[in-house]
C-alpha cells in the first residue's frame, strides 16, 4: 500500500518509514512498509496478531536492524545516527520495562539519566508525573511489589520522564483496569494537545478510535489502510460504521 | 561520559545497586552475610598471621603451586562468564530499556561485561581480601599483589569466554549458542575435576607411576619461571614488573575481546528473538497420547531436556560421576573395601545432587501452575509426575552401576541400591516440600531457593551416603546416619508444614 502514505508524506514528519523490510528466519516480519506521522499526532496502528506492529516499533526504537529501509524521526536518519534518534523518541513495550529491585523514584532517576535529562529537572518531572499518574505516594516502594497496573504506570511516567518528541507504545492498555486505563488515556490525551507525537499500537479498538487523530491498519507487515476514521469508512465502504466494522473488512478484503 | 548521567560511572553504580538488593534484599541475607564476613575475617587474621612468617619469593616451587591454583580458579571463572555472556544476548529485560537509551551500545555492552568479569573474580576476591586487610599491619605488602592479580585473572578469562561466545555465536547461532555455551561451561568447570579423576581410569600401575611423576615434578619443577605462561603466578607473587604486565595486559586482551564481542552484540539479540525454535509436530502430537500421568511425566521431561540451564545443573555430576563408576566396571581388579566404601558414598551423594538439581527445576521452575490446579488432575498426580521426571535419571544411573557391582558383590549392589533410592527419593521430597513455582524465567534471574531446603539436604543426604559406606563395608553402625537422615527429613517435613501452613 505505497500509495497511501506517499499520499501524505510530508518532509516536516515526525515519522518517515520508508521501504522497511525485516525478515526472520527469511520470513519477513515487515514486508516494504511505509508509514508517515504528523507533529502533534496521536497515530494508532492496528493490526492482527503477527501483522509486524511490534516489530516496527522495535526497530524505530532501535533494538533490531531492518534488512533494508529507511527511518526518519523529526528529520534525523534514525539508522545512520540512532543516539540522535533516541534522545527525542520513548518506546514503551507491552511488557513494563522495571526495576522490580529498584523504587518507583530511583527508577525513574535511572532513566533520566540514561538520557541525560539533569537532576532538577528530571527531579521535578518525576514528581509531575508521579502525581499525574497517581503514584506518588508509592514513589518510594520496590517496583516488585506494584500490581500490573501501577507497574505500567511507572513504565509510562519512565518513558516521559525526558519529555520525548515522539511516544511509542505498544499495547499501553493491556491488562489495565478501567480506572488505571482512564488515566493513562487522559495522559496520552493531554500530550497529544499539548503537541506530543504518539504512535500506539492496540487491540482495543474504542481506544483507537476514540484517541487517534489518524489510524494505520498494518497487516502482513504491510500497510493495508491508513486514515482517518472518516477516510477508512470510506475506504472500506462502511459509512457509519464502527472502527471494528472498518478494521474487520479492510482486514478480511487484504490481499493474502 | 565518565560521570555524568548515562556516564559509565554511572551505569557501574546501576549495576552495583542492582546485584547488592538482588542479593541482599533481605534483612535474613543481609545476617548471613555479615555473619559471613565476620567468619571470613576471624579465619583472614589466622591466615594472614601464617602468610606474614615469609614469603616464598620466586621460587619454582612456590610459582609453579600459585600458577596450578590460578589456572583453577581460571577455569571456574571462564565457564561462569561464557553462561553469563551468553545468556545476555537472550535477555531482554533491561537490556531493551538500555539499548533504546541513547547511550552508546558499546558503552552498555562493556560495563555489563566489566561486571560479568567482576562477578566471576568476587568470591576469590572477597576471600583474599579477608586476608589482604590484615597483611599491612604485619608489612607483608608483596602478598598484597594476589588481589588486583585475581582482578586480571578475572579480565582475563572473561577475555577467553567473550571470544568463545562470539565464535559460537557466529558459527552456530545465538540459539544454540545458548545450550551450547551451558555444556561447554560445565566441562570447562570440570576439567580439573575430571583431570584429576582420570587417575582412576589408569591401571593401578599406571597411577603409581603418575603419583611418583606427579611428586618428582612439584619436587623440582622443570620449569622456566621467565616464560610468559608463568607471568600470573609470578604477578600474583608480588614480582613488580610482572604485576604491572600482568595487569596491563589483561586490560589490553579485556578491551579487544570486548570489542570483537559487542560489535556483533546487538545483531545477535535481535537474531535470538527472531529465530524460531525448529518443529517436529507430528511427533509432538503422537507423544501427547497415553494416560494422564504419562502425559504429566512427558511434558516434565520434554520441558528439563528443553532447558538449556538444566544442562549445566545435571551435566556436572554426571561428568563428576563418569571417572568414579569406571573403577567399579573393571571386572579384573578386586575390590578394596575401603575404596569401594567411598565409591559408594561418592555414587550416592552425587545421585543426590542430581535429583535435587533436576527436581528443583520440575518444581520451582514450573511456568502455569494455575493451570495445573485448575485442570482436572489431582495435585499429588502433577506432583507425582514432577517426581518421576526429576528421579529419572538418577534411578536409571544408580541402576546401571546397581547392576554392574551386582555381578562382583550381589550384597553391595542391593545396598547401593536402597541408599541411592532413599537419597534420590528424599532430594525430590524437599524440594516438593519447601519450594513453590516461580516460572523458569524467574529461576534463571535470581536462582534462589530455600535455605532451609538446602541445608536439609546436604545433611540428609550425607546421612544416606555415609549409611551406604558403611553398609556395603559391612559396618552395623550404618543405622546411624540412616536413622538420623529418616529423623531430619521427619523434622524438616513438620517444620515444611509449618512454614506453609498459611499456603494450605
Amino acid at each position: 500500500m505505497n500509495g497511501v502514505s506517499e499520499a501524505s508524506r510530508d518532509n516536516d514528519a515526525a515519522l518517515s518509514v520508508d521501504h522497511l523490510v525485516k525478515r526472520f528466519a527469511g520470513k519477513a516480519a515487515v514486508d516494504n512498509l511505509d508509514l508517515v506521522v504528523r507533529p502533534g499526532e496521536l497515530y494508532s496502528l492496528l493490526g492482527p496478531n503477527g501483522a509486524g506492529k511490534t516489530t516496527t516499533l522495535r526497530i524505530i526504537a532501535g533494538l533490531l536492524e531492518p534488512d533494508a529501509g529507511r527511518i526518519e524521526v523529526f528529520g534525523i536518519d534514525a539508522l545512520a545516527s540512532p543516539i540522535r534518534a533516541k534522545r527525542i523518541l520513548s518506546w514503551l513495550p507491552d511488557e513494563p520495562l522495571l526495576y522490580d529491585k529498584l523504587t518507583a523514584w530511583e527508577h525513574l532517576e535511572f532513566v533520566a539519566g540514561l538520557w541525560g535529562v539533569k537532576r532538577r529537572v528530571a527531579q521535578q518531572r518525576a514528581e509531575e508525573l508521579l502525581r499525574a499518574l497517581d503514584l506518588w505516594d508509592h514513589r518510594n516502594e520496590r517496583c516488585e511489589t506494584f500490581s500490573r497496573g501501577m507497574k505500567q504506570k511507572a513504565a509510562l511516567a519512565a518513558a516521559l520522564i525526558h519529555d520525548p518528541k515522539l511516544l511509542m507504545l505498544d499495547e499501553p492498555l493491556t491488562g489495565l483496569d478501567a480506572a488505571i486505563a482512564r488515566e493513562v488515556k487522559d495522559l496520552l490525551q493531554a500530550r497529544a494537545r499539548a503537541g506530543g507525537t504518539i504512535i500506539l499500537t492496540t487491540h482495543i479498538l474504542e481506544v483507537a478510535e476514540r484517541l487517534s487523530d489518524r489510524i494505520g491498519i498494518i497487516q502482513r507487515g504491510r500497510l493495508a489502510a491508513e486514515g482517518t476514521l472518516e477516510e477508512l469508512r470510506e475506504r472500506a465502504g462502511a459509512q457509519g460504521g464502527t472502527l471494528e466494522d472498518v478494521y474487520l473488512r479492510i482486514v478480511n478484503e487484504a490481499p493474502a | 561520559m565518565i560521570v555524568g548521567g548515562g556516564g559509565v560511572l554511572f551505569l557501574a553504580r546501576h549495576e552495583l545497586r542492582l546485584v547488592l538488593r538482588r542479593n541482599l534484599g533481605s534483612a535474613f541475607a543481609r545476617i548471613i552475610f555479615a555473619a559471613s564476613g565476620v567468619a571470613l575475617l576471624v579465619g583472614g587474621y589466622f591466615v594472614a598471621k601464617l602468610m606474614a612468617i615469609g614469603h616464598p619469593g620466586g621460587s619454582a616451587i612456590a610459582i609453579a603451586a600459585v600458577g596450578a591454583i590460578m589456572a583453577l580458579f581460571s577455569t571456574f571463572m571462564i565457564a561462569q562468564s561464557l553462561v553469563a555472556a551468553t545468556n545476555a544476548v537472550h535477555e531482554r529485560s533491561d537490556l531493551d530499556l538500555l539499548l533504546s537509551s541513547p547511550l552508546p551500545p558499546w558503552r552498555i555492552i562493556s560495563i555489563r561485561m566489566i561486571s560479568v568479569a567482576l562477578k566471576s573474580a568476587s568470591l576469590y576476591v572477597i576471600m583474599a581480601g579477608a586476608v589482604c586487610v590484615y597483611l599491612p599491619f604485619y608489612g607483608a605488602w608483596r602478598w598484597m599483589a594476589i588481589l588486583p592479580a585475581i582482578l586480571a585473572l578475572s579480565l582475563a578469562s572473561t577475555s577467553i569466554s567473550l571470544v568463545l561466545a562470539s565464535y559460537l555465536l557466529n558459527a552456530i547461532g545465538p540459539r544454540r549458542t545458548r545450550q551450547i555455551a551451558q555444556v561447554v561451561s560445565a566441562i570447562i568447570a570440570a576439567a580439573f575435576l575430571l583431570a584429576v579423576q582420570s587417575v582412576n581410569l589408569l591401571s593401578t600401575r599406571q597411577e603409581v607411576a603418575v603419583a611418583e611423576r606427579m611428586q618428582a615434578w612439584f619436587a623440582s619443577p622443570p620449569i622456566n619461571p621467565t616464560s610468559p605462561l608463568w607471568l600470573p603466578a609470578r604477578a600474583a607473587l608480588g614480582e613488580p614488573e610482572a604485576l604491572a604486565m600482568w595487569v596491563g595486559g589483561s586490560i589490553l586482551i579485556f578491551a579487544i575481546a570486548l570489542r570483537v564481542f559487542a560489535q556483533r552484540f546487538v545483531a545477535d539479540a535481535a537474531a535470538a528473538i527472531g529465530e524460531a525454535p525448529r518443529r517436529r509436530l507430528d511427533r509432538r502430537v503422537r507423544r501427547m497420547e497415553g494416560g494422564l500421568r504419562n502425559i504429566l511425566i512427558r511434558k516434565e521431561l520434554r520441558l528439563i531436556a528443553r532447558n538449556p540451564g538444566l544442562l549445566g545443573v545435571s551435566l556436572l555430576p554426571l561428568i563428576y560421576l563418569a571417572p568414579i563408576a569406571i573403577p567399579l566396571l573393571r571386572s579384573e581388579q578386586s575390590f578394596e573395601i575401603a575404596a569401594f566404601s567411598t565409591q559408594a558414598f561418592i555414587i550416592v551423594q552425587l545421585l543426590a545432587i542430581l535429583a535435587d538439581g533436576v527436581a528443583r527445576i520440575t518444581i520451582l521452575g514450573e511456568d502455569a501452575p494455575d493451570l495445573l490446579a485448575t485442570a482436572p488432575v489431582a495435585s499429588e498426580t502433577a506432583t507425582d509426575a514432577k517426581v518421576i521426571a526429576a528421579s529419572l535419571s538418577g534411578v536409571l544411573i544408580a541402576t546401571a552401576i546397581a547392576a554392574a557391582v551386582f555381578a562382583e558383590r550381589p550384597w553391595s549392589g542391593i545396598l547401593l541400591t536402597i541408599g541411592a533410592t532413599f537419597a534420590i527419593a528424599c532430594a525430590c521430597l524437599l524440594q516438593v516440600w519447601f519450594h513453590r513455582p516461580i516460572g523458569r524465567k524467574l529461576m534463571r534471574t535470581q536462582p534462589g531457593g530455600s535455605l532451609v531446603a538446602a541445608t536439609g539436604f546436604w545433611f540428609v543426604s550425607f546421612g544416606f551416603a555415609a549409611a551406604t559406606a558403611l553398609a556395603v563395608a559391612g559396618s552395623a553402625f550404618a543405622l546411624i546416619p540412616f536413622l538420623a537422615a529418616i529423623g531430619l527429613m521427619a523434622l524438616l517435613r513438620r517444620l515444611a508444614v509449618w512454614m506453609f501452613k498459611d499456603m494450605a
